[in-house]
């Protein structure tokens, strides 16, 4: 009996001992505190009117929840408020929309009560702080800077299937397998031809501000994800994946802020593609439908927002791919917006403002 | 003989260009057109056709593949929203793909191949239209144009005439509607033609582009319009065949054509206008005026 309380205690002092040497040591690694700072509903919210006044346009948060749009500043004031009629593009500061159906459109600066009419018809999108409208047969596109003023217009022998904007180049990514690349003004660059599939489209597009490349997602049978280095008039091929689950609909992609890093929507993931040498790729997986991504330099994070079954779910990652955080919201996802080191994000009616943190320990 | 030889010409190439498609089935049952291929549309031409039905379905006008689908409103800031509503798009043989625009739900992505017989979507009013309709544009990928739909659809059996209401010569002497004028001076003019196709569908009545303006001074043949497919130039979109306007530059307003200058010498012109559409139906007029020298 005493030799059997002796090997007992043996046995703890063992498995003590196991469990110092394998957690004991263990360092908890640096990660991202999710916190709510606040959530208003912008149906029933009144504006805070009083309050735009000196506030500088830098603060103006843009957000977009179910039927609405708006601004609102970072500790929760509603500055600005409309309803969406077909369709609305949200800059920074400023927006363009149609004021009711039937009307022309317009670009507002709320800030300082501009209105700018444009002459064209169709939905407009902002990239790169301009406003580009995609004519209604989706053919051709017209630019205009956020202060109204006509930049260019062009059409296309094939429908627009993707759009993007750097500081200096606009990308239009066309079904006939194009990538045409002009200047601001609407000067031809180049165009960019990746004929490597079955069927040669474009099915997403990405300039990066940073790092003068462009992303390009493109054919079925198979799909690749291409990237390329732009140099005036002509562009490098630098790297291609395959895609092992193709989209045949517009696949989201977008570089990082410092072009290092670029994410890519596919059927049933995210890539995430590191853009210097040694190129690498991992894939995040989707449990629903892709709303939007952010990949967030400062904190080396990644932060992606899905629908699944009418809910919203966020996901941060570390951009190794190592999940932080993942959190549940009702309501169904609109927006996701990323201002320093906080998220803006719109479900159903509702706007939450969450802070990101950093921990190291 | 001219005349004789110069319709022959434009039926031969009209069915060249008609047996280089295949032969299309109507994506609706019982269609109406609500806006033919080259009507003014925005600052451009329509580069296919608004098609009205009181049945919903909608199949595809040929077995194809499914190789692009949109959808009206944008998810986040990287999605890209679509004017054009609900969208799909059909691969076929030899480089034609078909779009079915303003369908009334999304089509999902995980059926690639589709039947003549199947469904595509419902007749819907998504994206900029208040109406409901489907939007046919067909495109012919290996000569990257914008081919008018009716030239592989079945006759649609359409009986009434094209209106065409008036023809004016202008310069920068005056403005001389050809129903009221009897002599001119001799010299350059713009002509302008003022027509248009009509259709009612859905209890109203609708505008629309005339398939083919043809004009003949004593005789010959001198400008003519025909909407069988657009190409891009510098960006914008016109008629491949000549005059290759773009459309700010053809419509100087509602169904007002500019169809280039005529040079009037002295003594009778003959003026002679042929306006058809796509089911064959034309509108002509002789205008015989006195030009006068100067």
């Amino acid at each position: 009996m005493s030799i059997g309380r002796g090997f007992l205690f043996r046995t703890i002092a063992l498995i003590a001992v196991l469990m110092y040497a394998l957690l004991g040591s263990y360092s908890i690694k640096p990660g991202n505190a999710y916190l709510q700072e606040w959530i208003i509903d912008v149906q029933t919210k009144n504006m805070d009117s009083d309050s735009t006044e000196g506030i500088p346009p830098e603060e103006w948060i843009p957000f977009r929840v179910e039927d609405s749009f708006g601004f609102v500043s970072a500790d929760g004031k509603l500055l600005e408020n409309s309803s969406i009629e077909w369709n609305i593009a949200l800059g920074d500061s400023t927006y363009c929309n149609y004021t009711q159906q039937g009307s022309n459109l317009v670009i507002r600066d709320p800030i300082r009560n501009y209105l700018y009419p444009l002459s064209v018809e169709g939905y407009p999108v902002e990239r790169g702080g301009d406003y580009f409208v995609l004519s209604k047969d989706l053919t051709a596109v017209t630019a205009f800077s956020a202060t109204g003023e006509f930049l260019f217009s062009k059409e296309f022998p094939s429908i627009i299937t993707s759009l993007d904007a750097s500081e200096d180049t606009v990308g239009i990514g066309l079904l006939n397998g194009r990538v045409e690349l002009f200047n601001k003004d609407g000067g031809y660059q180049t165009g960019i031809q990746p004929e490597t599939s079955r069927i040669n489209a474009v099915y997403g597009t990405a300039l990066s501000f940073a790092s003068q490349k462009a992303a390009i997602v493109h054919g079925i049978d198979p799909q690749f994800l291409s990237l390329y280095q732009l140099e005036g008039t002509k562009s490098q091929r630098l790297s291609q994946i395959e895609i092992s689950d193709p989209r045949r609909s517009q696949a989201k992609i977008a570089f990082s802020e410092n072009g290092e890093y670029l994410l890519c929507e596919t059927a049933t993931e995210v890539l995430v593609i590191s853009t210097e040498e040694p190129i690498g790729s991992f894939s995040l997986p989707l449990s629903g439908t892709l709303v939007d991504f952010e990949f967030f330099t400062e904190l080396d994070s990644i932060y992606i927002l899905e629908e699944d079954q009418d809910t919203a779910v966020l996901h941060i990652y570390s951009a190794e791919g190592r999940q932080y955080s993942k959190e549940k919201f009702s309501g169904r996802p609109h927006w996701l917006f990323q201002a320093e080191e906080n998220l803006y994000i719109g479900t159903g009616s509702l706007l939450r403002k969450v802070a990101i943190e950093r921990f190291s320990k | 003989m001219k005349y004789m030889i110069s319709m022959l010409m434009c039926a031969t190439f009209f069915y060249s260009a008609v047996s280089s498609l295949y032969s299309f089935e109507w994506p609706v049952k019982e269609p109406q057109i609500v806006s033919t291929f080259g009507s003014q549309a925005g600052e451009s031409y329509n580069k296919g056709i608004d098609i009205f039905s009181s049945s919903e379905v909608v199949s595809p006008v040929e077995a194809g593949e499914l190789v692009f689908v949109a959808r009206e409103y944008a998810k986040g800031i990287h999605d890209l929203p679509s004017p054009m509503g609900n969208l799909a798009v059909l691969q076929h043989e030899r480089g034609i793909q078909s779009i079915y625009g303003h369908l009334a739900s999304p089509v999902m992505e995980d059926v690639p191949f589709y039947d003549i017989t199947d469904q595509l979507g419902t007749i819907g009013s998504s994206g900029t239209i208040e109406a409901e309709f489907v939007y046919l544009q067909i495109i012919d990928s290996e000569v990257n144009r914008y081919v008018n739909p009716l030239l592989s659809l079945p006759s649609i059996g359409d009986t009434a005439e094209p209106q065409l209401n008036e023809v004016t010569l202008s310069n920068d002497t005056g403005s001389f509607p050809l129903e009221s004028t009897t002599s001119v001076p001799q010299g350059s003019y713009r002509l302008s033609i003022n027509t248009f196709n009509e259709s009612s569908a859905g209890d109203t009545m609708h505008r629309m582009a005339p398939y083919s303006i043809k004009v003949y001074i004593n005789g010959e043949a001198r400008d003519s319009l025909s909407f069988e497919s657009l190409t891009i130039r510098d960006w914008s979109a016109v008629p491949t065949a000549p005059p290759a306007l773009q459309a700010a530059q053809l419509y100087s307003g509602p169904w007002e054509f500019q169809l280039g200058t005529v040079t009037l010498q002295p003594g009778e012109a003959a003026i002679e206008v042929f306006v058809n559409d796509f089911s064959g139906n034309e509108a002509d007029r002789t205008y015989r005026i006195e030009v006068s020298s100067n």
